[in-house]
């Protein structure tokens, strides 16, 4: 297991390294000066031309990529800011934490509600309790995030009183966010565990299981959930590592510091070292959330720990 | 079967509706009301006191500032809010006058030549005195590091006299240019900022009355009383909060909840159509001011562009009702402009003629238009690219004025770019035919018509225009140099422009200031910002 973890990554490394140039290329040929957004309207291209060159955008595309890979690999350092010229290393590493927080809670509550609805539609499949629990999920697939979020801020925040409305703090500021970003994820993990309980349950072992004289709920919960679980954790996963990238939305009408607002930012306002950080932390953490993923595959299926012992 | 499941979508579209009724509902007669008066004449008073007798405010911004560097180029947000913590050698809280702050006085002894004297016992918030070779350190760094050249592009020297005393020199001097130098840089300590990691963009030490006490950058700063403050005795009343809080909220129906739920005492980012809803038999006071920023057409006149001819220029400027644009685009509160600048007065221009308000300026005349665009050679109409900004203010403008230029056989296409495109392009003569956009400035008219038509000399002396006439730039460097600024100067200049119109101003707006009871008589300078600092004395 532990050689598994460790060829994953190393494999990582040139993952990092192909995605930090795709982002050099993109950001390169993307139309707008930084030099002439940092200055602003009343710069002259004198001012212009002096900042390029200051901000060391004269140099090749790949003198300044090997430039950056280095100072990464030497010393942790992401560059400075354009726009405050500030170490982005900090700037990131600060906003990660807020936006990590919205991921956490929000996945899990995806989890604690969309698995129970899904287990209860499969297992009442073709009843009003499945019409009811696929109505949920599709409201929940269909009703914009921004849309849930102020309403509920409005009710919880204005008229109830019981929730601040937006910015950072205690707990409390991160249940109205969480709860409008989570409620898409509810009822995607509840289609997927209905669909994926569903597979299982016409299995002979869960026949020989009922066969046995187990419970109902020890055959769904533990004979036909846990088997279904794979591309439940598929699903958590994919979605944990999206909200890492930040919940840009919803992070901009909860006032959120998180990284998401702060990449698009970056990315109007030309901030390529900003940019670039922040993508570079973005796929590290998808790439570990994804190894994780991995690993629960072995710890939930003892056949695929097997194959992962097996080739070392 | 069929009918459970049209039972539980029924039951759940209920619950939606429901919800949006239960958060959208409300007093929908007292939302239509009118925003309430400016109550600005109110007593002096500020925040109502906390059980433990401290006083704070929380106050909404749109944006973090990002950085408090004292060398950088500035946004509105920072300047709005360091003014707590880093002092100027003089402030402006009232159009075209100085005030003393670090400064005890200044003398002109020559033309562009002024000797200002300095306070003693000056400090920062850390203790580290401010010297005359500190404030010489500053100007000379800034004018070296050159990024805000626009303001001190112009200062050939800054040199120490005394103990007491600098000298600083300008080149040709412009109008206001003087006073611009020396209301926009930090006085800082030399030792405080070498001390800095960040180069004061996170940690800035000044003198002001206000430090800073905590910074989450996206989400809030926190200001707290400069206990060392090194003017206390005779300016203690700079202090009348312990704690000011600004939050960075930029979602406008955020900014309203913010508001109404007490969440905020002072927002700045209220839409006009929230604003109604805030009324004074709700504990709500509006503060309504000028924003400065003019909106206009700034015409490629361009050789190699058809608006390199002026009549087709003018049949623009004919051909749009340019009341009705404003008042459409900013959902009633703008106003047409007479002048190119963000007032119909002299409340922020002081050299503003008050007879250009009775005289014509491209009043909406569509016959005329057709007949300038036959002059020009366009008898059958053309077609012209707008560029512009990509807001909801700018885009409306554009989608405006092209249904009134269509009506005089003007074909518009629109071209809205997000910031760093829009910054790029307007440099390049061949991608854009007018672009709307807008224009700051303050004391004189002819700063932000500076803007317009400088000399670009890395382009070949182009301005922002893409046309260099020395004949004009001469007519304008009359009116806007200091020793030969009068009326008459200014009256010839205006006239060139308003004949020749390589730009049109078309209207300029208004912003609200709204606050709740616990704030009263906020003070708002003359470019627009609340400083929090000043509340309490009346405008």
């Amino acid at each position: 297991m532990s050689k598994f973890i460790i060829r994953r990554l190393l494999l990582m490394i040139p993952v990092i390294l192909g995605v930090v140039l795709l982002i050099f290329i993109i950001m390169s040929f993307t139309p707008g000066d930084p030099a002439a957004i940092i200055l602003g309207s009343n710069a002259t291209t004198e001012d212009i031309l002096a900042m390029r060159e200051e901000l060391g955008l004269n140099q090749p595309l790949l003198v300044r990529y090997f430039q950056y890979i280095k100072g990464i690999v030497t010393e942790f350092d992401f560059g400075n800011s354009y726009s405050n010229g500030t170490p982005v290393r900090n700037e990131i590493l600060n906003r990660f934490g807020y936006t990590v927080r919205v991921a956490l809670i929000s996945t899990l509550i995806s989890l604690v509600l969309g698995i129970p609805l899904g287990v209860t539609a499969a297992v009442n499949r073709g009843n009003w309790r499945d019409d009811a629990a696929m109505t949920i999920s599709l409201l929940g697939i269909s009703v914009p995030s921004f849309w849930l979020g102020l309403m509920m801020a409005i009710l919880f925040a204005l008229k109830l009183g019981w929730l601040p409305a937006s910015g950072v703090g205690g707990i409390e500021y991160y249940i109205l966010p969480c709860l409008s970003v989570s409620f898409g994820g509810i009822a995607q993990m509840a289609r997927q565990t209905r669909s994926s309980m569903l597979e299982v349950i016409r299995s002979d072992y869960i026949v020989t299981a009922r066969a046995k004289g187990a419970s109902e709920r020890a055959v769904t919960y533990k004979h036909a959930l846990r088997n279904a679980l794979i591309p439940i954790v598929t699903q958590a996963g994919g979605s944990f590592g999206l909200l890492l990238g930040g919940a840009l939305i919803n992070e901009t009408i909860f006032a959120i510091p998180g990284l998401g607002s702060y990449m698009v930012t970056a990315i109007k306002g030309r901030d390529y070292p900003a940019v670039q950080g922040a993508v570079v932390l973005v796929a590290i953490a998808f790439g570990l959330v994804m190894l994780a993923v991995d690993i629960l595959y072995a710890f939930i299926d003892p056949r695929i720990r097997a194959q992962y012992k097996k080739g070392g | 079967m069929k009918t459970k499941i049209m039972k539980t979508l029924a039951l759940l579209l209920v619950a939606a509706l429901m919800l949006s009724l239960v958060a959208c509902g409300g007093d929908t007669a007292k939302e239509t009301e009118a925003p309430a008066a400016n109550s600005n004449n109110s007593e002096n008073a500020v925040s109502a006191p906390a059980a433990d007798g401290s006083r704070r405010i929380v106050i909404q911004t749109l944006s973090d500032p990002g950085t408090f560097t004292a060398f950088e180029a500035t946004s509105s947000v920072s300047t709005a809010i360091e003014g707590a913590f880093y002092e100027h050698l003089f402030a402006q809280y009232t159009a075209g006058e100085l005030t003393p702050v670090v400064a005890s006085g200044y003398e002109r002894v020559a033309d562009g030549v002024y000797e200002i004297t300095v306070c003693d016992g000056v400090h920062d918030s850390k203790g580290n005195p401010i010297t005359v070779d500190d404030i010489v350190w500053a100007y000379q760094t800034v004018i070296e590091r050159g990024k805000r050249s626009t303001v001190y592009g112009n200062v050939k020297s800054v040199e120490k006299i005394d103990d007491h005393s600098l000298r600083i020199t300008l080149g040709e001097e412009f109008v206001g240019e003087f006073a611009g130098i020396v209301t926009s840089l930090a006085v800082i300590s030399r030792a405080s900022f070498e001390e800095s990691e960040t180069g004061f963009a996170s940690d800035p030490v000044g003198t002001g009355p206000y430090k800073v006490k905590s910074w989450t950058q996206g989400s809030s700063l926190v200001l707290e009383k400069n206990e060392n403050y090194w003017n206390k005795e005779t300016m203690a009343d700079l202090q009348p909060y312990d704690e000011i809080e600004y939050r960075f909220i930029s979602e406008p129906t955020q900014v309203a909840l913010a508001l109404e739920t007490g969440a905020v005492d002072l927002a700045l980012g209220v839409s006009p159509q929230d604003a109604s809803k805030f009324t004074e038999d709700k504990g709500f006071h509006t503060v309504t001011i000028v924003d400065n920023l003019c909106r206009g057409l700034l015409f490629n006149c361009h050789e190699s562009n058809p608006f390199s001819n002026v009549k087709l220029r003018q049949a623009v400027c004919y051909a749009i009702d340019a009341e009705a644009v404003i008042t459409a685009a900013t959902d009633g509160v703008g106003k047409p402009c007479k002048a190119l600048v963000a007032a119909n007065d002299q409340s922020a221009y002081s050299d503003y003629n008050m007879e250009w308000n009775d005289q014509s300026y491209y009043d909406y005349n569509p016959e005329k238009a057709k007949e300038l665009l036959a002059e020009a050679g366009y008898p059958n109409g053309l077609k012209v690219r707008i560029m512009t900004k990509d807001n909801p203010e700018y885009r409306t403008t554009c989608e405006i004025m092209q249904a009134y230029l269509a009506e005089v056989g003007v074909e518009v296409e629109i071209m809205a770019y997000e910031n760093a495109l829009y910054q790029t392009y307007r440099y390049d003569p061949s991608a854009f035919d007018i672009c709307v956009m807008q224009i700051g400035g303050s004391q004189s008219v002819l700063q932000p018509w500076k803007w317009y038509v400088q000399p670009d000399p890395a382009r070949d002396n182009l301005n922002v225009c893409m046309f260099y006439d020395e004949e004009f730039w001469n007519i304008y460097g009359e009116a806007a140099h200091e020793s030969t600024h009068s009326p008459e100067t200014v009256e010839t200049a205006w006239q060139w422009m308003k004949e020749n119109v390589p730009m049109y101003g078309y209207g300029y707006t208004n912003k609200y200031f709204i606050y709740n009871d616990n704030v009263t008589d906020p003070f708002v300078g003359p470019m627009g910002y609340h400083f929090p600092w000043m509340d309490g004395h009346a405008n």
